[in-house]
């Protein structure tokens, strides 16, 4: 009983991590329907800067700030100069925006492997939330439950953003009738643009989040794109609440898969994945106007 | 290639080895090096890359007055690009012989292919017992041990020092399963139980939560772990988050505790237990020589990689002295040729078994510490022999 609550917990920690990855997914590629396989390069560069700005300053703390920033930016300037100008073009947009972002994810692996070379590196957990918690007669890693608590942070923030500000009001309005927002005098462009920054922040986020559980290292991005899909895509496209529970159930599936199953962890995520694309193939909580 | 000239130049000249031109009337003789040089295990063909090209340099490059001309493949640790790049050595570049490889993966796709071509190789790593066990060649030899060589007699030791039960725990494939089932026979066979065997998906995994979790209410006394790279780090850092350490040690490998993870460990190595093949600080004159050379030429200490670079590019230096630096016309005799080496290297004696698979001596058993100056170090503990191969191979050579 004690071990099954055990890996209940784990799952919600992991369920949370790729939350955070999938929050931003979700905007860019669920929300403004931009293929974004680039996402995993924004979850290595937030990490790498966090571990320059905590080796600097001999904190996790500032890491969390510094992180998600070059994340942002670069993801802003790639949307308006880059992509966009790629969807404008108009040709086969899945397609352009697919090879041009899937290469990047590699340019950028290699990029840091060329700076950083192959080693791997770490960032220290906070002296905060080192050490274990009590909890209901359990001792848990405190930093794996600073995880939950990030991620739930995250989502309420993002949802109130998205469904109660007049940003969220505007990209919605933006991705549902481009050109009437447009006519309103709203640069979508660059509101766009500021929304692909916000989702690149957030796999920079994530990236500085997971640095001390896991490993930094040049190639770390690249594996973690697949999953991220997979709860955007079996969450409903765009949906913030989907991808929430989506990668709920990933991260449980996951976990207590490894725990019970271990023989099917390779694939029970998959076949969830293709259960939900055969029974409902606009994801658990998409509505019918977009099928992926 | 700029930088390795300008080093090399440098340590030619400080051994005073480089001849003049004139010397060179003979083509070079080539040798293939294929390793994974980009991805997951581009630090231990760097490694490789160093200890080979140290090697090399001991000789001032030469055999018996040929030059002796490297050339490099990448097999990305794929069987079917190991295979092109193979081609491509033998049949383009007109190899004299292939060395390197570290994935026994693409090791067992290219043993068919050597024999074919009649091209003598020499694996440096390719740990599977069946490269010298079933798929063994008389044009195929191994420089570094296989798998069970190197666990089998580990298991029985930690056995020996009064530990009753342990949890194996690795990655789901063709080398976790090989290096920590040999574990497991020694283990058993000196009245140890495996009370759990955790294996998870190979490069997938992240989060070992669930893992440990089960393997903490194991009951068991000592968690034996054959991992690498980013997975070596998770590994350990969340063994450590979650408590483990002082109820349920971490016991592994050179490879859980690899010098290149330090960085990312920082503290939590410390303390820790696991068995190798070669440490820097070990004490024998080939071994201080290997150091010393390699300090000079790359400002550090050399890793287990590096030292098994060493051996596979010395064991390759020593059987061409043999012919006089011209290749025999056919393959399988430099290869058996090779077999009959005893040669002394960093980690100790190097002999051969039967079907061309080399042994070990001696394995260490070490612990990380810190040193005077504050520096991790690794402190000698104990050793014990390493032990035979499983037997396989049923062709004669």
């Amino acid at each position: 009983m004690q071990l099954l609550l055990f890996q209940l917990l784990n799952g919600l920690q992991l369920s949370m991590l790729v939350f955070l990855l999938a929050a931003g997914l979700t905007l860019i590629f669920g929300l403004m329907n931009i293929l974004n396989l680039a996402h995993g390069a924004f979850f290595t560069l937030g990490a790498y800067s966090g571990l320059l700005a905590s080796a600097a300053t001999g904190s996790f703390w500032p890491a969390l700030i510094v992180g998600p920033m070059l994340p942002f930016v670069l993801g802003a300037l790639l949307q308006y100069f880059v992509l966009q100008p790629l969807v404008d073009r108009g040709r086969s947009t899945h397609l352009d925006l697919a090879l041009m972002t899937f290469g990047l994810l590699f340019a950028t692996a290699g990029a840091v492997e060329l700076l950083y070379g192959s080693a791997f590196y770490s960032i220290a957990i906070p002296s905060a939330l080192s050490g274990q918690v009590s909890l209901l007669g359990l001792s848990y890693p405190a930093y794996r439950l600073f995880i939950v608590a990030a991620g739930f942070a995250v989502a309420g923030s993002l949802k109130v953003v998205v469904d109660r500000t007049l940003i969220g009001a505007t990209l919605r309005a933006g991705v549902d009738n481009r050109e009437m927002v447009t006519a309103l005098g709203i640069n979508v462009n660059l509101l766009f643009a500021i929304v692909f920054g916000v989702g690149a922040a957030l796999a920079g986020f994530a990236g500085v989040i997971a640095a001390p559980v896991m490993s930094v290292y040049s190639q770390m991005g690249i594996g973690i794109v697949v999953t991220t899909f997979v709860v955007v895509v079996v969450g409903g496209l765009g949906n913030l609440k989907g991808s929430f529970y989506a990668s709920l159930i990933v991260g449980m599936t996951d976990t207590l898969s490894q725990a019970y199953l271990p023989d099917a962890e390779m694939f029970a995520v998959y076949a969830l994945l293709i259960v939900v694309m055969i029974i409902r193939p606009q994801g658990l909580f998409g509505t019918v106007s977009r099928v992926a | 290639m700029q930088f390795r000239f300008h080093w090399l130049a440098g340590l030619l000249l400080s051994f005073g080895v480089i001849t003049p031109a004139f010397a060179q009337d003979k083509a070079p003789l080539k040798v293939g090096l294929m390793l994974p040089y980009k991805g997951v295990y581009a630090p231990v063909a760097e490694g490789i890359d160093r200890g080979f090209q140290l090697a090399l340099a001991e000789y001032g490059n030469k055999t018996s007055g040929r030059v002796i001309e490297i050339v490099r493949a990448d097999d990305e640790l794929t069987p079917s690009v190991g295979v092109q790049k193979f081609n491509k050595l033998v049949q383009l570049d007109k190899v004299d012989l292939v060395a390197g490889v570290v994935g026994s993966n693409v090791a067992i796709a290219l043993s068919e292919l050597a024999e074919k071509a009649r091209k003598p190789t020499v694996f440096v790593n390719a740990f599977a017992d069946e490269i010298t066990g079933k798929f063994c060649s008389p044009y195929v030899a191994r420089t570094s041990f296989s798998a069970n060589g190197f666990q089998f007699n580990s298991g029985k030791y930690w056995a020996s020092k009064g530990i009753k039960t342990a949890v194996i725990m690795g990655p789901d494939y063709a080398a976790g399963h090989s290096f920590l089932n040999a574990f497991k026979r020694g283990f058993e066979e000196a009245g140890g139980k495996i009370v759990q065997e955790i294996w998870t998906p190979f490069q997938k995994t992240k989060d070992w939560g669930a893992a440990l979790t089960q393997a903490g209410g194991s009951g068991a006394e000592i968690i034996y772990a054959f991992y690498a790279g980013a997975e070596a780090v998770q590994v350990v850092k969340q063994h450590a988050d979650f408590g483990l350490r002082d109820r349920l040690p971490l016991i592994g490998d050179q490879w859980v505790y690899d010098e290149a993870l330090w960085p990312a460990l920082g503290d939590l190595v410390v303390g820790a237990k696991h068995i190798t093949v070669h440490f820097p600080g070990l004490e024998n004159d080939a071994n201080k020589k290997f150091v010393a050379a390699y300090r000079q030429a790359f400002k550090g200490d050399p890793d287990v990689s590096a030292a098994l670079g060493y051996d596979n590019g010395k064991a390759i230096m020593l059987t061409l002295e043999k012919f006089g630096g011209e290749m025999p016309a056919d393959g399988a005799q430099f290869i058996s040729t090779m077999r009959g080496l005893i040669f002394d290297a960093p980690r100790g004696k190097i002999r051969f078994n039967a079907s061309n698979s080399a042994l070990l001596d001696k394995i260490y058993v070490v612990e990380i510490v810190k040193g005077v100056d504050g520096k991790l170090e690794r402190k000698y503990v104990d050793d014990f022999k390493g032990a035979d191969d499983l037997p396989g191979c049923v062709k004669a050579f």
